[in-house]
């Protein structure tokens, strides 16, 4: 009788602990478990649980102990193996992972969530064939399981099979169309392959079906701003602040689009979501853009060099130095330091990849030039003053954190259009300044406007994106 | 007497004591009486009358009989405790203090007396004392669930809150399944305004002990203010079930009445009626449950029942504010109800709210500074509140005004969430009396808006203790003049209060230019269906408003119309209409006016895209009157239908008029009820008209004042700042 009862009041906190884990409330979940462990005897199912918590909380060698003492009991179990296949993978043990997962699909062969996840696997293994035919069996047997359409539409993307990933992911929508992580999917391959006119047709079929999601209409505004449809993007941009309010990266485009009152400088968790997501293909990126930033840097400090008989040019600051690439134009010059700084770790890794640099800080360039006690010959800013609209505090914290006879070299966008003399949040979510502020804003900072060069920084849709090459000097302390 | 008088005294009280148990009471009591007058010195006796009188409510009696036990013996402790709760109960606070001190100090090991010690210490304002005596109870019973919610209880009223949850947390760490500390902080987190984190440890609570009623009634509470309607009933159920065995007739009126509003929040109207009036028949016209079945009446269409409840309910207690909203509530959707009536409902009303002594607010200064601004409302959320207000709110200057929320919170609603993006802070406001307008003051606010008038958990009642200089009204139960002497400014439009109607409001008018709000179409809406008739060959008239709104009178109307357009059908579309009964009741009412019942068509709710989805079936929407649509109108002509609509001389009757005037159909509203037929008549009979229409409608309202956000910010910005001006400039001549 009191089995029954301790078994009964095992079983409903773990399904209240399972229905919270499940909508992501883990405080609340532990808190269960907590109880449950005080008040009942141990079982696997309290096991399970507990490590998908651990799992979900980043604790994976808590994890493991408590399924591996399970599995240890429980041989028999598909649900632990599955989950030990789990741990095991964000442990990058990924034959341990293949193991249990295969373990899994052995005792519960009829499983698709174990064919699904073996597959996932297999993906991470790099043995694709195998990846498709476990994902296949997958779907095959359950339609409607949204990750492992998601991979298998991922591992004919990696096999070079681009019309079979699209056309798993059609079937896929067609299978489970209310599935908002499907679509998403389905539109980032497309605008990967800069095939934003699928990317569109995706979204706005989505939308048409009523998967209302923030980040759809983010990428439909995405796919019309690439496509130059400015005003179609904005309406996109103001559905996905409505759906997602408090996302800093929406709320950032909805004011580059003008639907919002403006700010002063891009958010940072934009900045770092956006670099983060874009490190692997910056470079690319960048390159397919006709990137001609760096090599003007380069040829700035040459003339410098030369004009100012310079021996060396010191400790040189790289502000947003991103994946390293102004680093990459200069490192031969003759630095006595080059120190790189940047909001995303992500582009910060493969700078520190390019073995050009003496080191990094991961900051926002305002905070850490606020209160870095360090001083620089030369500060550099590629590329990064299109995130910031007013540049005044920016440049007087640069002049401070210059030595006396310092350089200053950075970029900004231009508009020579506008009739503001002042700086512009652009639709596609970047900030062009004036000459004339630029060179207001250097003034009141103290520093020298030594020039002020008109260059074209890139190409966006073939069509040139016009800049300024800013090279300023801080008074030398004889002066 | 003779008989008992040779017994064994023990044994003539055992006697009386089953007497008393099988129910017979007055063999008992003359049992006892005779053995009182046999054995005066013995407390025993009166002990046992006291409590018999005390089971049967006779409170004078009992109290007299308690005094007499403690004649006997002055240090008997069931005499003390059971007098002071009695004292307690009957407002004689310090009398009863001192008996429970003294109980407290003969009993230090009864935990009920340190409680009760509490509750008294409680009631006279000294709650960090009370705290102390509750502490003690629970040291004594830690098993106890209610000493653990009192300790908490004092502990907030102490202004300790926070710390009580750090007290309770460190105790869970150490003791995770402690059925009395998850009780206290699900209490506790409540109050802080962490919900989740409430309901989560009451169902933990109720989980580790399903027989404990009070985790598992507070739980059905916090469902209800959480909007999990279907969850709170199933509470409510289980509670009311572990009561049944309790004597409490209170608490299971409580619960019982709360059930009822449950089932009005899940639309289940007629199952809280018969639930409202049986309980009614057992006892009585409790403000509460009148109140409840008012509403109820008013939500099926039964208007002037709900009215006459409500004032069944003032001349109960002809004061009762409570009472006085419900009449408010009610008189909005009376087709009887005209502009001076309702203002002087709502004026008195407005006088029914308490008022507190409080200090006198700063007086406007500095017209042109950036002001800070409450929105009051517990529907900042997915609500017409929002969906009306939240655009105009995202568009006002930032450098002007800084917007402070007040009021509950809703989780992961997404309007919600946008609201939270766009308040410096957000206030949940707690405590009782004096102190939530003291809360409210505290954020030294320059103006207030009332976003939820009398409406379900409104906040409007709160501005009787003025919480900021200037106080305006606008969306939120706004169907007409709030009537509150304190509402300085009410925001509405040309076409909603048209000149010559200010007498009919007790506030100053501030007119925006174009409409009074702006609407925020949803960003899943479907696209526009083509015209329906196209495809059916006959027209569709629809209604998708609250029934509330539809009355006799209204039902006559469309039946003449239906009945002069020859194949038309007619789709009523609301929550209400999920009923059987209701929806028979509804088609039997166009049958009266001879329309057959197969062109009828009721529809019960649906999720919200599937109700804008069903626009796709019908081609022109009629307006109830004298209520007429709000955001419904706004979404019927986003979805491509035009609105045919009357508008009358209350603000309610006049939303449909205001919204169709700013996007340009001013020939879609009718004068008289003449005009509202014929047009609709008409309108029927011209396919390719209204197949023109349909297709403009979006962008023609998508380019309108009604769906421009940056331009209606602007202006609202102007209306605030302009009311402020004016507060500044009228300081500063008096």
């Amino acid at each position: 009788m009191q089995s029954t009862t301790q078994d009964r009041l095992a079983s409903t906190l773990i399904q209240q602990a399972n229905r919270l884990f499940t909508s992501g409330r883990f405080d609340a979940s532990r808190m269960v478990i907590a109880a449950l462990r005080r008040s009942t005897a141990a079982t696997s199912d309290a096991d399970h649980i507990e490590a998908r918590l651990c799992i979900a909380e980043g604790r994976l060698p808590d994890a493991l102990r408590l399924l591996d003492g399970a599995i240890g009991r429980t041989p028999a179990s598909p649900a632990l193996h599955l989950l030990r296949a789990e741990a095991r993978s964000r442990l990058d043990d990924h034959a341990g992972a293949a193991a249990d997962a295969a373990e899994a699909t052995l005792l519960a062969p009829e499983d698709s969530h174990a064919k699904a996840m073996l597959g996932l696997i297999m993906i991470e293994l790099g043995h694709l064939p195998d990846a498709v035919a476990c994902l296949h069996d997958a779907v095959q047997r359950t339609p409607t399981l949204g990750a492992a359409w998601r991979g298998l539409a991922e591992a004919m993307t990696r096999l070079g099979d681009s019309p079979a990933a699209a056309a798993v992911h059609d079937a896929a929508i067609a299978n489970i169309p209310h599935d908002a992580p499907l679509r998403l999917a389905a539109m980032m391959t497309a605008m990967r392959e800069r095939n934003f006119e699928r990317a569109l047709a995706l979204g706005l079929a989505a939308r048409q079906d009523g998967v209302a999601d923030a980040c759809i209409f983010g990428l439909l505004g995405h796919g019309c701003s690439k496509l130059g449809r400015h005003a179609e993007a904005a309406e996109h941009y103001q559905d996905a602040l409505r759906m997602a309010p408090e996302d800093p990266y929406v709320r950032h485009l909805v004011r580059a689009a003008g639907l919002l009152p403006d700010i002063e400088h891009a958010p940072l968790p934009y900045l770092e979501t956006v670099f983060d997501g874009y490190a692997d293909s910056f470079d690319q990126h960048l390159a397919d853009l006709g990137y001609q930033v760096p090599g003007a840097i380069r040829e700035t400090l040459d003339h410098l060099i030369e004009q100012n008989q310079i021996t060396t040019l010191g400790d040189v600051l790289d502000l947003g130095c991103g994946t390293g690439l102004v680093g990459s134009f200069i490192a031969d010059l003759p630095l006595t330091s080059l120190i790189g700084i940047d909001i995303s770790e992500n582009m910060i890794a493969k700078a520190r990849a390019k073995g050009l640099y003496t080191d990094f800080v991961v900051a926002d360039i305002a905070a850490y030039l606020n209160t870095t006690p360090a001083r620089w010959n030369v500060v550099l800013g590629g590329d990064v003053l299109c995130y910031r609209g007013a540049l005044d505090s920016l440049f007087t914290s640069a002049a401070t954190a210059l030595r006396p006879g310092g350089w200053l070299i950075c970029t900004v966008e231009h508009d020579p259009t506008a009739l503001n003399p002042g700086w512009r949040l652009e639709a596609q979510g970047r900030y062009t300044h004036h000459a004339d502020y630029v060179a207001a804003c250097l003034t009141s900072a103290g520093l020298q406007t030594i020039e002020l060069r008109p260059e074209t920084l890139r190409y966006e849709g073939g069509a040139p994106v016009d800049g300024l090459i800013i090279t300023a000097r801080k008074a030398s302390a004889d002066v | 007497m003779s008989e008992s008088a040779h017994l064994d005294p023990t044994a003539v009280l055992n006697r009386a004591i089953e007497a008393e148990h099988a129910g017979d009471r007055d063999a008992a009591r003359s049992l006892m009486r005779a053995m009182q007058q046999r054995l005066p010195f013995w407390d025993e006796i009166p002990l046992r009358l006291a409590e018999s009188f005390r089971a049967a409510g006779e409170t004078t009696e009992a109290i007299a009989a308690y005094e007499a036990v403690l004649d006997c013996n002055p240090k008997r402790p069931e005499a003390l405790l059971a007098l002071g709760v009695l004292r307690l109960a009957t407002g004689q606070v310090d009398l009863a203090e001192r008996l429970l001190i003294q109980c407290c100090g003969i009993a230090p090991d009864h935990p009920e007396a340190w409680d009760a010690l509490g509750a008294s210490l409680l009631l006279s304002h000294d709650p960090l004392a009370a705290e102390s005596a509750f502490a003690q109870a629970q040291l004594l019973a830690p098993d106890s669930v209610i000493f653990a919610l009192h300790r908490t209880e004092a502990a907030f009223a102490a202004g300790c809150g926070p710390e009580e949850v750090a007290r309770l947390e460190c105790i869970r760490q150490e003791d995770p399944a402690n059925v009395p500390v998850l009780a206290a902080l699900g209490e506790a987190y409540e109050r802080l305004g962490r919900r989740a984190e409430a309901i989560d440890d009451l169902t933990l609570a109720t989980m580790l002990r399903p027989d404990e009623v009070l985790p598992v009634a507070s739980l059905a509470q916090c469902l209800v203010r959480a909007n999990r309607m279907i969850e709170a009933l199933a509470a409510f159920d289980r509670a009311i079930t572990l009561t049944q065995d309790q004597p409490s007739e209170r608490i299971t009126l409580e619960l019982r009445n709360n059930r009822a509003a449950t089932l009005l929040r899940l639309h289940r109207f007629r199952e809280a009626i018969n639930e409202l009036e049986s309980l009614i028949a057992q006892h009585g016209d409790h403000p509460g449950l009148l109140n409840n079945l008012a509403n109820a009446l008013v939500s099926l269409g039964r208007q002037h029942e709900g009215a006459a409840v409500a004032r069944r309910a003032i001349a109960n207690e002809p004061h009762s504010n409570l009472a006085w909203r419900s009449l408010c509530n009610a008189l909005p959707y009376c087709a009887d109800t005209d502009g001076a009536k309702l203002l002087a409902a709502t004026k008195t009303t407005g006088r029914q709210h308490p008022r507190h002594d409080l200090p006198r607010l700063p007086r406007p200064s500095d017209p042109q500074r950036r002001l800070r601004v409450g929105l009051l409302s517990p529907t900042l959320k997915t609500h017409p509140v929002g969906w009306l207000t939240i655009a105009g709110f995202e568009n006002l200057d930032p450098a002007a005004f800084e917007l402070h929320a007040i009021g509950a919170e809703h989780g992961a609603d997404p309007i919600y969430r946008r609201f939270r993006q766009l308040a410096a802070s957000w206030t949940i406001p707690s405590g009782l009396g004096a102190a939530v307008p003291t809360q409210i003051r505290a954020l030294d606010l320059d103006i207030v808006i009332d976003l939820g008038g009398y409406g379900d958990q409104g906040l409007m009642p709160l501005c009787a203790d003025r919480l900021a200089p200037l106080q305006i009204k606008w969306v939120g139960s706004q169907n007409h003049s709030t009537g509150l002497a304190e509402m300085d400014w009410f925001i509405t439009d040309h076409r909603e209060t048209p000149a010559g109607f200010e007498p009919l409001y007790s506030e100053r008018l501030l007119r925006l230019p174009d409409g009074y709000v702006c609407y925020s179409p949803p960003a899943y809406a479907p696209a526009v269906a083509s015209l329906p008739a196209l495809r059916t060959g006959a027209i569709t008239f629809g209604c998708f408003n609250n029934l509330a709104k539809v009355t006799p009178t209204t039902i006559a109307a469309w039946a003449a119309i239906l009945r002069a357009t020859p194949g038309s059908r007619f789709i009523m579309k609301c929550h209400q209409m999920s009923d059987p009964e209701t929806r028979d009741t509804f088609v039997a009412a166009f049958a009266h006016h001879g329309v057959d019942p197969t062109r009828i068509e009721p529809r019960g709710g649906s999720p919200h895209r599937t109700l804008l989805e069903q626009y796709g079936d019908v081609d022109i929407v009629l307006d109830p009157f004298p209520y007429a649509g709000g955001l419904t109108t706004c979404e019927a002509l986003w979805m491509g239908v035009p609105v045919i609509t009357m508008p009358g001389e209350i603000f309610a009757a006049r939303h449909s008029a205001s919204h169709l005037g700013n996007i340009g159909l001013d020939d879609w509203i009718a004068p008289d009820l003449a005009a509202y037929q014929t047009q609709a008549i008409a309108r029927a009979t011209d396919l390719p008209a209204l197949a023109a229409l349909r297709q403009s409608l979006r962008p023609r309202m998508k380019a309108s004042p009604l769906c421009d956000a940056p331009r209606f910010g602007h202006h609202l910005g102007a209306a605030l700042r302009n009311a402020w001006q004016t507060a500044c400039a009228e300081e500063h001549a008096a």
